[in-house]
């Protein structure tokens, strides 16, 4: 199966409504076509100071916007970094599905002396590694190399290759509905931060939701 | 995009009591562990209630349906007054401002209805026209929306509104069933009025210092396969009304979340992540979970709805209201910005309505 959209994201550029406009793109796209397909967000490069700048915290605001959208869309993504990856392409990185790296990819957080600049990529740092996973890059700005970011569950998969890597992707996600990725995704991430008393309504709802499709299918092949 | 009808402001009652699941439980000495545990797992702290009054021995029992029924009277005129005054003065009117009043109401029965009887109480202008929308339960604060909606696109510059009053402490019965505990441990009392006018020239509420959405379109949904789903109608071994609640509820309200939303974002050219601002009706913990997978909303775009039956239980036909309220104490909407009202219920019904700031 062919992936059904492909996004490039330059993180040497700095953070520009042109890169907030890209993955809103993407994402229209993908929602106008709700249902099957892959998404495959190649990502490289990193700032070349530590402070950012050019522009005020609407941006930023619109920015993790996007790529909340981007981390919920109706359909599987997958990131590929290559080489250095920090500032917009390690954002991009960590709000997709499946993440894969070649054994160079560098993850760079910012190491600024005198200010910080977590963004949410600092959060989503967090819950993929765990504090004592991510305290070291969130803290003192250390680059996570593309072993320990595998080792640390940052990272999915190392490749020399990223492109058999889509090949296994598309084949991973082959035939799932969007809109029920989605889904999982969401009691995924809300499993990690609510109880299970919390949890156990929207689960049912989405057991539920599947015995009515099974029925709904029983009631149109009667 | 049907009206150019401006939401312009909102305003909120309760009654003066206010109780804990526990202390409810403790007034009417329930002991039953499984009733104990539907209450203390229902997501609401605090209720606004207006209970029977304690006999010798300190225990609170049912009342007659006469009662109730007076019961209902009283505090409607109690708490809509009051919603009534605060949204007037949110939106800086006067009573005799008023041009329409239209009162939703399902936990009592009123002839000459509520409207009239506030127009008296309040001394509104004897010439407002008004409505009454009665016994449509906890969606029919978005059909009164609807209708009134009309009547200001119909009377351009006219202040209305639209006043929901639910004194749901008159609509109780305390038998020890599970039925019951389960719409005990749930509802609430509370009024909201929200002022409607549509505005030939723009420009008049453009320069408000309250944000003034537009109201853009509606959709409903009726399930007529679950019309006993949802139902208050008499009951005979009690002689008196009482309400029901079917466990499915909240599924088949979920079920059918997303088919009502696309039918209102249809022809629009909005995508559901377009809408910024969700109002859901704080149902129950169930219902507002069933629409949050269906919907793939997250717990930031229900925090007021999560948070208003927290505060005030299931206040029924307002509850939206009270979302409402919140959300512009909040401060966050913005010119443009869209936002989807839903409500639901006996029919079973969901009603929808866009709108945009």
């Amino acid at each position: 199966m062919e992936p059904l959209h492909t996004l490039e994201i330059d993180g040497s550029a700095p953070l520009s409504p042109a890169a907030v406009k890209a993955v809103a793109a993407l994402c229209d796209r993908i929602e106008d076509r709700a249902g099957r397909g892959l998404v495959v967000v190649r990502v490289a490069g990193a700032p070349a100071g530590d402070r950012p700048g050019g522009f005020d915290v609407t941006l930023v605001t619109k920015w993790e916007r996007a790529l909340r959208r981007l981390e919920r869309l109706p359909a599987p993504t997958v990131a590929v970094a290559d080489g250095v990856c920090g500032g917009t392409a390690l954002d991009v990185f960590l709000a997709a599905d499946l993440r894969v790296a070649t054994p160079d990819t560098r993850l760079l957080v910012p190491r600024d002396t005198t200010a910080t600049w977590p963004g949410m990529a600092a959060y989503r740092l967090v819950q993929l590694a765990g504090v004592a996973g991510a305290r070291r890059a969130v803290l003192f700005g250390r680059p996570i190399e593309a072993a320990e970011a595998l080792a640390l569950g940052i990272a999915d998969e190392i490749v020399d290759d990223p492109k058999d890597v889509l090949v296994a992707a598309a084949e991973l996600t082959d035939g799932l509905s969007g809109q029920e990725v989605a889904i999982r995704r969401q009691l995924l991430f809300d499993a990690a931060t609510t109880g299970f008393e919390d949890a156990l309504g929207a689960h049912l709802a989405a057991c539920d939701r599947t015995l009515r499709q099974g029925a709904a299918k029983e009631a149109a092949a009667s | 995009m049907t009206t150019d009808t401006a939401l312009l402001g909102v305003g909120t009652a309760v009654t003066a009591t206010s109780y804990s699941q526990p202390e409810v439980l403790d007034a009417f000495g329930i002991t039953d562990p499984k009733v104990r545990s539907v209450f203390l797992n229902s997501a609401i702290e605090r209720r606004n209630l207006t209970l029977p009054p304690q006999d010798a021995h300190g225990v609170r029992h049912s009342e007659e349906q006469g009662d109730l029924l007076d019961k209902h009277k009283a505090l409607a005129l109690e708490m809509g007054a009051d919603a009534l005054r605060s949204c007037l003065k949110e939106v800086g009117a006067e009573l005799s401002d008023v041009r329409h009043l239209c009162c939703v109401t399902s936990t009592g029965l009123l002839t000459p209805g509520l409207s009239a009887l506030l127009i008296r109480e309040l001394g509104l202008d004897r010439h407002c026209s008004r409505s009454d929308i009665v016994g449509m339960g906890c969606n029919a604060g978005l059909n009164a929306l609807g209708v009134v909606a009309g009547w200001s696109v119909a009377h351009p510059g006219e202040l209305a509104v639209v006043l929901c009053v639910e004194a749901c402490s008159a609509a109780y019965t305390v038998d020890g069933t599970m039925r019951t505990a389960v719409v005990n441990s749930l509802f609430g009392d509370g009024a909201a009025a929200v002022a409607l006018r549509s505005d030939p020239d723009l420009t008049v509420r453009h320069d408000r210092t309250v944000a003034a959405p537009s109201v853009l379109k509606f959709a409903s949904c009726v399930i007529p396969e679950a019309v006993d789903a949802m139902r208050y109608d008499w009951d005979r071994e009690q002689s008196r009304f009482s309400f029901y609640l079917d466990p499915q509820i909240p599924y088949v309200v979920g079920a059918h979340a997303e088919l009502v939303v696309d039918r209102l974002l249809a022809d629009t050219g909005l995508r559901r992540s377009d809408i910024r601002h969700w109002l859901v009706h704080s149902g129950g913990k169930k219902v507002i979970d069933a629409v949050v997978v269906n919907l793939g909303l997250t717990r930031h775009d229900v925090r007021h709805t999560v948070g208003v039956l927290r505060d005030h239980g299931n206040v029924s036909s307002g509850s939206f209201l009270f979302s409402y309220e919140r959300l512009l104490e909040e401060g966050v909407a913005r010119p443009g910005d869209y936002g989807v009202l839903m409500t639901m219920g006996p029919g079973s019904t969901i009603e929808t309505a866009l709108i945009r700031w």
